[in-house]
């Protein structure tokens, strides 16, 4: 079955040309210079003024990475990344921190006001949007944290909500801790590479007991020429504790690529709930596919004590090349992963994403959810792994993911991996729509509903808790694909 | 930074091996240069460990501990006397004995017009062009280790060819025994070419008289004219000791019918390729297969299919019941290039893991470039289930019983798939008696 057109205009409507982010801000910034090697890790740890150990552990990543290749298995193609042709850190000037909002470079809240993020406290607190949800927003601007708000109204709760550079000097048993606990120093290239020179990112602790009373949320903005980001999240849950993060990316339209590789570390501790939603908006390259940001993100969760809870939610729609598999460890008895993904490819965007679950506790359960949508020239592939291992008794996964192709010159893949080795597991992937239940199937057709429409309203109010969970503007236009996207699917 | 690789005993005696047999195995010199080809790939690479994607779940590199010497001609009367694996199916029986066509032994009375059978061996000796030409593949497929050890090392093998809208009723089948005290390996390659409107139906059976560690590789290439139709069924039914290696490479003509069927039933380490293309619209095809695994065996089902065609359907259906410390592992991929549009393909696997220390893996894989397609997959891996098993408990069936049962509708659903009902009949009769093994 072929795409209806308002689907085809659905998708259309969100086309590489019309990248509203594409500006380009005029801020002084402190550039390291181009290159990378043992020198530049220890200005970058100089620069953020850090204890020896970190210095260490990063000058051992860099080594590290030095001997590694870079990975080819995804189903991307790119020409070959000049590490040494890029700076590796840069900072609007001015570094000395902000004490409030007044501090903060005037072209920088212009820039984020374009970008829709409203930094200010008071407006929020008092203005137009009285009675909205409140949010916390970390900006992070090319290398650093630019501003953290409401952190006094999060430390009431004990709440932990800072640049990963503040964290390490004000919380170092923390960070020491958990750093590199869930995605080793080792893991890959990318990461590899990011431990040796991560700049900044947020860093969130969520003492015992504590539901975070708010939202919290990052917005990273690549802005400097021939610039890497590298930016590092760490999130902990402690016991019986509950937070909910959303990240938010843009990037200028340049026409050389831009370097993206970051590392976002999850705990959860024992009937820990961590949700992370992702709105992934980086500039795609124009229509010919010049430019564009090489988006290399390791993401991880590990679900380290029982019952705990670790949901991804991320919709993809930016990024000219995007390998990034957000995984969870369910090692903890009883504990949950969730993956919800929604790509979105056009021009000439390449999408190698999907999620790893991977099974070690008992009666651990996982889902994933996943819809892919390409248009124009681009390649969108669902890659996951669901593995189970030997003392998963009783585990549990469904697994559905749906492409849908706009046009034949795009590419829908699906590549899943499942491994089992416990029989008390119960494992099932399947690409159709079939599998929605019978019943609730009945009830729609019943009261009239085709069977699109059915099939739309009961996946939307599948994934409608998570959706939730984004922004407003996203969520609507989420909704919408979701319902969308299940027309002419394909395995 | 490539460190150079440290030679397994296997990859050592294949290194041996190749320079002393390659002028001493049948063919002229442009036969000898394709045999260099395929062997120096797989000099170069090594033999491939899970690092290399096609064999992620089954790393040959660990796996095969040593490669065998060349099999012997072997005792022909004990071969003679042999019992056939399939009874009743009136199958026109071509033997291959260690690795050798055997006319003394096969059926070759009243040759249907219209059918020919000759001996690889003998043509590729007298440069027959187009048995040479037939052995040279695509890149992908000719550089798969399995493939090209079979191309570095056949010894022989069938020609078989139907003429344009000739129907055999009988079917052929090629009957390969493995004889002999000590391990031997044996590399055998069929070439099969059904003529346009023609039928035929294809049977393999792979077995050895001994429980010996012997090694077979048996490589089939099939081409299915337009509007042909042809029916293939292979029963791989080696010994724990044995590994066994096939490929199945079919090319599959403009409205025609294919279908194949693999029963990986034995071999402590076991290999099904399948390389299937759809090169003419509006054709059919299914591939179907069931694997039984117990003790400390390894099964792995291959499959990659081009659906390289407008309007063809196909069906893939494996099936999996794994015992004891067994693995299975099923990788499968469709690729539909932009101009096949409104292909029709769905991939379903499923694993029955039976003990606790059985393994299941499973990578249904979809590429995709046309938009007005239906290409779904799915894959399942559990246990038995619980309340069909009390259904039948409680109706006073005993444990045992009642899971044979279900194994055996489980893997019905495959089986009942094959045209041919000795076959049918025969592989049923296997099942059920593994399932007795079982139980007891």
């Amino acid at each position: 079955m072929a795409a209806v057109k308002e689907t085809v205009d659905q998708v259309l409507s969100i086309d590489v040309d019309k990248y509203k982010y594409g500006f380009v801000s005029d801020i002084e910034s402190d550039l390291a210079p181009k290159g990378l090697n043992e020198d530049i890790v220890r200005f970058i740890s100089a620069k953020k003024d850090e204890p020896e150990w970190l210095t260490e552990w990063r000058l051992e990543a860099f080594r590290r990475w030095q001997t590694m290749e870079e990975p080819t298995w995804a189903r991307v193609d790119y020409p070959p990344i000049d590490f040494q042709d890029l700076h590796y850190y840069a900072a609007p000037k001015k570094t000395a921190g902000p004490k409030s909002l007044d501090e903060v470079d005037p072209a920088l809240l212009e820039t984020y006001k374009k970008l829709g993020i409203p930094l200010k406290e008071q407006e929020i607190l008092a203005g137009v949007q009285k009675g909205e949800r409140q949010v916390a927003v970390d900006a992070v601007f090319d290398s650093v944290s630019v501003v953290t708000t409401f952190k006094a109204e999060l430390a009431k709760h004990g709440v932990i909500f800072c640049p990963i550079s503040e964290a390490v000097k004000t919380h170092p048993e923390l960070v020491k801790k958990y750093l590199g606990s869930v995605v080793p120093v080792s893991d890959n290239f990318y990461a590899t590479l990011n431990s040796a020179v991560f700049s900044d990112g947020s860093f969130v602790y969520v003492p015992k007991g504590v539901r975070c009373p708010m939202e919290l949320s990052t917005y990273f903005r690549i802005n400097e020429k021939k610039t890497g980001q590298f930016e590092r999240t760490l999130i902990i849950a402690d016991e019986g504790a509950y937070v909910s993060y959303l990240e938010g990316c843009t990037a200028p339209s340049r026409d050389e690529n831009q370097l993206h590789a970051a590392v976002v570390e999850l705990i959860a501790l024992d009937d820990a709930e961590i949700k992370y939603s992702t709105v992934q908006n980086w500039y795609p390259g124009d229509a010919e596919g010049k430019g564009g940001v090489f988006n290399f993100v390791t993401k991880r969760g590990d679900c380290r004590g029982k019952n705990s809870k670790i949901s991804w939610t991320q919709v993809e729609t930016g990024s000219a090349i995007t390998w990034k598999y957000p995984s969870c460890i369910l090692r903890g008895d009883n504990s949950r992963g969730e993956f919800y993904s929604i790509a979105i490819s056009n021009g000439r965007q390449q999408v190698d994403s999907g999620t790893k679950m991977v099974h070690l506790g008992k009666n651990t359960s996982s889902k994933i959810i996943s819809k892919g949508i390409s248009a124009g020239r681009s390649n969108n592939t669902y890659r996951g792994l669901v593995s189970v291992g030997r003392k998963a008794s009783g585990a549990r996964n469904f697994t559905n993911c749906d492409s849908l192709l706009i046009g034949n010159k795009c590419g829908a893949h699906t590549v899943p991996y499942i491994e089992s080795k416990n029989a008390s597991a119960i494992v099932e992937h399947e690409a159709t729509t079939s599998k929605i239940s019978d019943d609730q199937m009945f009830y729609c057709l019943q009261r009239g509903l085709p069977q699109e429409e059915a099939i739309a309203l009961i996946v939307n109010g599948f994934v409608k808790d998570v959706l939730q969970q984004l922004p407003m503007e996203f969520m609507v236009e989420t909704q919408k694909l979701i319902g969308i996207s299940l027309e002419g699917s394909v395995g | 930074m490539v460190a150079t690789p440290v030679r397994t005993p296997a990859e050592l005696a294949l290194a041996a091996r190749y320079p002393a047999e390659r002028t001493l195995l049948p063919g002229t010199a442009d036969v000898i240069a394709i045999r260099d080809a395929a062997f120096g790939g797989v000099e170069k690479s090594g033999l491939p460990h899970r690092r290399v994607e096609d064999w992620k779940y089954t790393d040959l590199r660990a796996r095969l501990k040593t490669f065998p010497p060349a099999a012997g001609a072997g005792d022909v009367a004990r071969v003679r006397i042999a019992a056939p694996a399939v009874e009743g199916d009136k199958a026109r029986r071509l033997v291959i004995a260690n690795g050798r066509y055997r006319p003394e032994l096969s059926d070759l009375e009243d040759l249907e017009p219209g059918l020919s059978i000759f001996s690889l061996a003998t043509a590729l000796e007298a440069g027959d062009v187009a048995a040479v030409a037939a052995l040279k593949l695509d890149d992908a497929i000719a550089s798969n280790t399995a493939v090209a050890l079979n191309t570095a090392f056949m010894t022989d093998g069938l020609v078989i060819g139907v003429a344009n809208g000739v129907e055999i009723e009988r079917p052929v089948e090629l009957v390969h025994i493995a004889e002999g005290a000590s391990a031997a390996s044996t590399a055998v390659r069929h070439l099969v070419t059904v003529g346009k409107g023609a039928r035929l139906t294809l049977i393999e059976t792979i077995e050895s008289l001994d429980k010996v560690a012997h090694h077979s590789n048996v490589m089939t290439v099939v081409d299915v004219g337009d509007g042909a139709k042809v029916d293939h069924i292979r029963l791989q039914l080696e010994p724990d000791e044995a590994v066994s290696m096939t490929s199945l490479v079919a090319k599959i003509g403009r409205e025609a019918n294919f279908d194949t069927f693999n029963a990986a039933l034995g071999a402590g380490l076991a290999r099904a390729q399948i390389f299937a293309e759809f090169a003419g619209r509006d054709s059919q095809a299914g591939f179907r297969g069931i694997t039984m695994l117990g003790g400390r065996r390894h099964a792995d089902t291959t499959l990659s299919l081009v659906h390289g065609a407008e309007n063809c359907q196909s069906r893939e259906l494996y099936k999996a019941v794994i015992d004891g410390e067994a693995r299975s592992a099923f990788a499968g991929r469709i690729a539909v290039p932009a101009h096949a549009q409104k292909t029709d393909a769905r991939m379903m696997t499923a694993s029955l893991l039976l003990s606790e220390e059985a393994e299941a893996d499973a990578k249904p894989e979809l590429e995709i470039f046309a938009d007005d397609v239906q290409c779904g997959h799915g894959a399942t891996c559990g246990a038995i289930d619980e309340d069909l098993l009390f259904y039948l408990l409680s109706r006073g069936i005993p444990k045992a019983e009642a899971e044979s049962m279900l194994i055996l509708a489980f893997l019905g659903e495959a089986i009942d798939e094959i045209q041919n009902q000795a076959v049918h009949d025969a592989l049923i009769h296997r099942v059920e008696g593994w399932l007795k093994t079982r139980a007891a």
